[in-house]
């Protein structure tokens, strides 16, 4: 048996069955790999300082910067930005915008798996082409949507007023003006009563646009996106005034620096929230000043005054803060696909027309199949469930029609759930993105691998992910709550979110939703035993068997029960 | 590792071309510049010529035309892919994306070189951008056609090392040459394998999992299905009986008769060996007469036994490898024969050459004065014109008379020496020692072709001629015969229970959808013909039985080539110690139909373009074009020859739907469809999608 002994060094995993997948570029480092999957770590600083020693962090591993391949020109500049933004030490919790790109970009370096992506394209147009031929052969049309009316009866209805709730949103930036103008004495100052006006604004703002489509009984397509629109410029909203407050107060306690420095001056400490410990890789805040000798030979006004300027100008130094208080600004922010609001984002160079066009073509696509997948596949099994639940009393039966409704269900609907999230954060979210010129596409990342339902919380929805990351858990860590406590507080917002979207849907307020999503954090507890957490596979397909079974299982819970 | 020992890469690699002259630095900078002769040409033209020209045995006389430009539209529009995929030293990085359009075939091959040095040096950075591997720089220095190479990153340091040294071996006129079309053989793993790279570095594997998930979940659902409607969880299962109704003992039987009848063609070789039968007198025809009536003895016998079509299928498909395999044995083995006679005889002009006495004075006759002089001057110049002359070079090879025992009818410089040596002229000490250093060179060079890929020479040409080895040829998962492969240590037998699961699990969804999805559509048209429905009316049902397959057969067919490809394939090779996994490439990638019928099935792919391709090239002389067809055309008959056999009736429409690949093969390649990279894979796709229920529908319904 003559062997090529030579070439061995170079495939040393020649003959060892390697995990199925690298998670992360720096897996291999424990501690920071499970900083990098949100658990506690005690250890910040090794963390830290990890992470600095290898610039790309997952994030920027997983989504490609443009930068890998881009002339040296825009490297250096993006080096350079990156080294700036490093050094500056930020009080409020700040995003990480950079230029990138999603995963299924036609621009992305992933090609590898690309044909399959084509794959599943051909295949629903087939399946659309297949239905359509179908309902010609038995009706004698080419399509018999029954759910047209669902979509053109509150047509006109529903845009006037989704433009009046976003021009209604507007009204965040005069209120903000108020605050402003109010000064350090003001009784409306933002610290003291511009917050909670503007709290009592957002409640009767969320609640009024809420509850509007069931006083106008508007169709479940309707309401569905209007609540979802309604949510995500209440999150906007929030974003905007709560960030532009904070730096009112900033430039407020910045200018009072400049009188003669008095016992009435406040020189505490800018408020530091904490950073978001497996997102953030910047040095904490204590350490970096034990090493920077530089800045401790600082006089403490000139530092604060440093770190105040630093504070309200956007990072990459373009915008101060007053400046931006623009109703452009406000109408850029609210086209912009993001939830959290930054004085400045990172742009493309030009819009292309052509990609705008496709995304906007891929949209309607999505929405079409969807609806066929919708008319074939799931109205006619709940239909027939739903009248042969009626005639029978029977438990035993009834449990029986509910598990084959289920099982009927599972494909349909993980097909309608890849959909949707490839409609919204692929194309809605790109075409907004290509209209605003925004760069940092990264509207999701490798959330289909991953191993419990925390990380796809975290991963498949990257916006909302940022803004509760950074309005609700650091906000809650500011005010003195542990780690645990503030990451529970962000679930249960979150769930109640979910809870509120499907009350909406299907107007049952039931809490099904709610349960589930609550008995996920068990389920993640005994996922993270010893013994499972390191089995990539056997995590990834509970996942996804989870994923399929409790989109169909709660369809059924609350149409049918 | 050094790079002396591995199987010779020839000169695809990115530094293996002789005319770039180049140091290398401690630091890692290496300054290249190019040579003379091509500095003269001035053309990429000729520069790419000569690397073709290099690695391509078959076709030496078609290609000793001085053309290049139009070379060079040859080599575009036909082949050049293998050449930049299987070489490691190309292999760094993430560089094989084949949705790149940069590494497409078709494009300009000159961009699949990293390094290639080029008279626009800028552009070759833009064209290179594509690529995103390396980091390298290419800085131009003050003399004209010098540039000098910085690579930050050590693993092209390391490349940059390897083709200085082979290079200068190549300099110092050891290259090894094989003359049989050279397939490199590396250690890879395929693409869905856990354990290459590719897959555990791509992002998607989530989907990966999803997708058996969901073929878990679909057994799941049919089951309960059947458990409902039959009270049986397997159904009706009329493909099971089906398969298992009769004959199964029969077709093992045949199957171990099939792997008998393979040794006939190693006997037929050991008879070459013995010098019973002269090989290229009638030895082919002998072993071709034997391969037409293997395959038509085992159609008849499935024939005659009135097999199901399961039974038919497997052991004609099983029966065409043994088939491949043999030829493939029989075709290299008798061409090694003819290097070892040749050598054989050489050996003994040699030794009449040492035999003969230096005559010290000037020749008598001024004719075979002038003669000799023709001689030592013609290998004075050859000598030099292989330093000088790429082109010269080119027609100079030996390699056209490799195998030949006929002296008297070649050009060569061997034959003008044994010519002279026969003639029994007298000849000086000089010529003397210029005979015997060509007679030399050439023994050299047809020991190093006798060696092959074997490079410790252990299993050169006539020791291999043991049963054993050809016991062990029929078992690896190869259709390309070759003295030596690579192998692995030792077997991981997890991985082979965990393919072995594979297959069984695979085999399982397989027939579960077969009888789930597909069976109700073929009982429907049999249904339609027992009723006596007139073509018109079958016709219109046409469409429908059509859309009913597309989703079955579509996952059939995935799953059928993972079956094979992926699992099987692997199996045999763990168990075989077979390092070379290079089964498939990423076909699904395609944007052409020639590069999904090249990366689907590398075996059959690599057997085609040794033994068919490159044979009729050679022998038949036929242009790259013609070959191309003449390859088409029998793989798309020995298509509809399955197709035949399975529906019972020849209709030929899979044989003209595959030649109408041909067209669309020129389409896709041309000006305004050449870059459209997805619609191309979509068209792909569509193709794969629709065929296989469209051709199944037509043979079934007409």
């Amino acid at each position: 048996m003559a062997t090529n002994g030579n070439t061995k060094d170079m495939y040393t995993n020649g003959n060892d069955i390697a995990q199925p997948r690298a998670r992360h570029a720096q897996a291999t480092n424990k501690s920071l790999a499970r900083a990098l999957n949100g658990e506690p770590n005690t250890t910040c600083t090794t963390t830290t300082t990890h992470a600095q020693s290898s610039p790309p962090l997952p994030s920027n591993r997983s989504t490609p910067l443009p930068s890998d391949d881009a002339p040296p020109s825009e490297k250096a500049t993006s080096a350079a930005r990156r080294s700036v933004r490093r050094q500056q030490r930020r009080l409020f919790p700040t995003v990480d915008y950079q230029s990138r790109l999603s995963y299924f970009d036609p621009k992305s370096d992933y090609t590898d798996f690309r044909g399959f992506f084509n794959l599943s394209w051909v295949g629903l147009a087939i399946m659309g082409i297949t239905a359509m031929l179908r309902t010609l052969k038995e009706t004698g049309y080419l399509l018999n949507f029954t759910q047209w009316p669902l979509f053109t009866e509150n047509l006109g209805e529903l845009a006037a007023s989704d433009v009046l709730m976003c021009l209604s949103t507007a009204l965040a930036l005069p209120l903000h003006l108020l605050f402003k103008s109010a000064g350090a004495r003001g009784i409306l100052r933002w610290e003291l009563g511009g917050m909670v006006v503007q709290s009592l604004f957002q409640v009767t703002w969320v609640v009024c646009w809420l509850s509007w489509p069931f006083v106008r009984e508007w169709t479940w397509t309707a309401q569905v996106f209007f609540t979802l629109h309604s949510l995500a410029l209440f999150m906007k909203m929030h974003s905007y005034a709560f960030y532009n407050g904070h730096l009112s107060t900033t430039l407020t306690r910045l200018r009072q620096l400049d009188r003669p420095i008095g016992p009435q001056t406040p020189l505490g400490d800018a408020v530091r929230y904490p950073k978001a410990y497996y997102f953030d890789a910047r040095p904490a805040p204590d350490a970096d000043e034990k090493n920077d000798s530089t800045q401790s030979q600082l006089s403490p006004v000139m530092q604060l005054r440093e770190d105040l300027a630093i504070e309200i100008t956007s990072p990459m130094g373009n915008v101060t803060y007053p400046a931006n208080l623009t109703v452009r600004n406000f109408i850029d922010y609210l086209l912009c696909p993001t939830l959290c609001y930054e004085l400045e984002y990172p742009r493309m160079p030009q819009r292309s027309y052509m990609e705008l066009f496709y995304k906007t073509l891929a949209v309607f696509g999505c929405i079409f199949l969807m609806t066929v997948t919708s008319e074939e596949f799931i109205l006619p099994v709940l239909d027939s469930s739903h009248a042969r639940l009626q005639t029978t009393d029977n438990f035993i039966d009834s449990a029986l029609i509910f598990a084959e409704t289920v099982s009927a269900l599972l494909f349909p609907f993980m097909i309608t759930f890849l959909l949707v999230f490839l409609v919204i954060f692929e194309y809605v979210l790109g075409a907004f993105a290509e209209i605003t010129g925004f760069a940092d596409r990264k509207f999701y990342s490798d959330w289909w691998n991953s191993q419990d339902w925390l990380e796809f919380s975290r991963e498949w929805n990257i916006p909302v992910h940022n803004f509760f990351r950074r309005h609700v858990y650091s906000a809650s860590r500011s005010v003195q709550v542990s780690k645990p406590v503030a990451m529970a507080l962000t679930f249960f917002v979150s769930a109640i979110a979910h809870e509120v979207v499907m009350g909406c849907i299907t107007r049952k307020f039931r809490g099904y939703g709610f349960v589930m999503l609550m008995l996920q954090i068990p389920f993640v507890a005994l996922q993270r035993l010893p013994w499972v957490r390191d089995r990539w596979l056997l995590n990834n397909t509970i996942f996804w068997c989870a994923m399929c079974t409790g989109l169909s299982l709660l369809c059924a819970l609350y149409v049918l029960v | 590792m050094s790079s002396g020992e591995r199987p010779s890469l020839l000169s695809h690699d990115t530094l293996g071309a002789p005319t770039l002259a180049g140091s290398l630095r401690e630091n890692g900078v290496a300054s290249f510049s190019v040579d003379g002769a091509l500095e003269q040409n001035g053309q990429n033209g000729n520069y790419a010529k000569y690397w073709t020209d290099a690695r391509d045995f078959g076709s030496v006389g078609e290609q000793s035309d001085d053309d290049g430009s139009a070379l060079l539209d040859d080599n575009d529009s036909i082949e050049d892919y293998d050449e930049m995929e299987l070489d490691p030293d190309t292999l760094v990085a993430n560089s094989r994306k084949t949705m790149d359009p940069s590494l497409r075939p078709g494009t300009d091959p000159l961009m699949s070189q990293s390094v290639t040095p080029n008279d626009r040096p800028s552009g070759h950075l833009r064209d290179r951008k594509k690529r995103n591997s390396i980091q390298i720089r290419l800085e131009k220095t003050d003399r004209k056609g010098r540039y000098i190479l910085t690579a930050d990153d050590p693993e092209i340091r390391e490349i940059l090392r390897k083709g200085v040294e082979r290079e200068r071996v190549e300099a110092s006129g050891k290259k090894p040459r094989l003359r049989f079309r050279d397939l490199v053989f590396t250690r890879q793993f395929t693409t869905f394998d856990r354990r290459s790279q590719a897959s555990s570095e791509s992002p998607f594997f989530g989907f990966f999992t999803l997708f058996w998930l969901a073929m878990a979940l679909l057994i799941a659902q049919s089951c309960l299905k059947n458990w409902r409607e039959y009270g049986s969880v397997l159904g009706s299962n009329q493909i099971m009986k089906m398969m298992f109704s009769h004959d199964v003992y029969v077709l093992g039987l045949t199957d171990g008769a099939m792997t008998l009848g393979m040794f006939v063609t190693y006997f037929i070789q050991v008879f070459v060996k013995k010098g019973w039968v002269n090989w290229g007198r009638g030895g082919w025809i002998l072993q071709n007469i034997w391969q037409t009536g293997y395959l038509a003895g085992l159609v008849g016998w499935a024939y005659f036994r009135e097999w199901p079509w399961t039974h038919t299928i497997f052991a004609v498909l099983h029966g065409l490898v043994f088939l491949m395999k043999q030829h493939s044995f029989a075709f290299y083995n008798g061409y090694l024969s003819g290097v070892y006679r040749r050598k054989a005889l050489l050996e003994v002009k040699l030794k009449q050459l040492q035999d003969m006495e230096p005559n010290h004075s000037a020749p008598t006759s001024p004719r075979a004065s002038q003669q000799m002089d023709q001689f030592a001057t013609g290998i004075d110049l050859s000598e030099l014109a292989k330093k000088t002359s790429e082109h010269t070079m080119a027609k100079r090879r030996p390699s056209m008379h490799r195998n030949s025992t006929n002296l008297t009818n070649e050009t060569s410089d061997v034959a003008s020496v044994a010519a002279a040596i026969q003639s029994g002229s007298p000849i000086t000490p000089d010529q003397l020692q210029t005979f015997e250093r060509i007679m030399h060179a050439e023994i050299d060079d047809l020991t190093q072709e006798l060696k092959g890929k074997n490079s410790c020479g252990s299993n050169a040409y006539p020791s291999n001629l043991r049963l054993r080895n050809f016991a062990e040829y029929i078992c690896l998962p190869t259709l390309v015969y070759e003295l030596e492969y690579p192998r692995q240590e030792r077997i991981n037998w997890w991985y082979v229970a965990e393919k072995l699961c594979a297959t069984f699990g695979v085999l399982c969804i397989m027939q579960v959808i077969s009888q789930a999805f597909i069976y109700p559509a073929v009982a429907k048209t049999l249904r339609m013909k027992e009723a006596g429905m007139t073509i018109e009316e079958r016709w219109q049902e046409f469409p429908y039985i059509v859309s009913d397959m597309l989703f079955p057969l579509l996952i059939e067919q995935l799953l059928t080539w993972y079956l094979i490809w992926e699992c099987i394939l692997n199996v045999l090779a763990e168990l075989t110690y077979f390092a070379d996994r290079g089964f498939y490439g990423d076909w699904w990638n395609s944007v052409t139909w020639d590069q999904y019928a090249r990366d689907w099935n590398r075996p059959v792919h690599n057997f085609l373009l040794r033994h068919v391709y490159h044979s009729s090239i050679s022998s038949f002389h036929l242009s790259k074009l013609a070959a191309t067809f003449v390859t088409f055309l029998l793989s798309a008959l020995v298509h509809e020859m399955c197709m035949a056999l399975m529906f019972r009736k020849v209709r030929g429409y899979l044989f003209s739907m595959q030649l109408m690949q041909m067209p669309l093969v020129m389409a896709s390649r041309s000006k305004y469809l050449r870059d459209q990279v997805i619609l191309g894979n979509v068209v792909f796709w569509l193709g794969l999608f629709i065929g296989p229920s469209f051709l199944t529908s037509l043979y079934l319904v007409i």
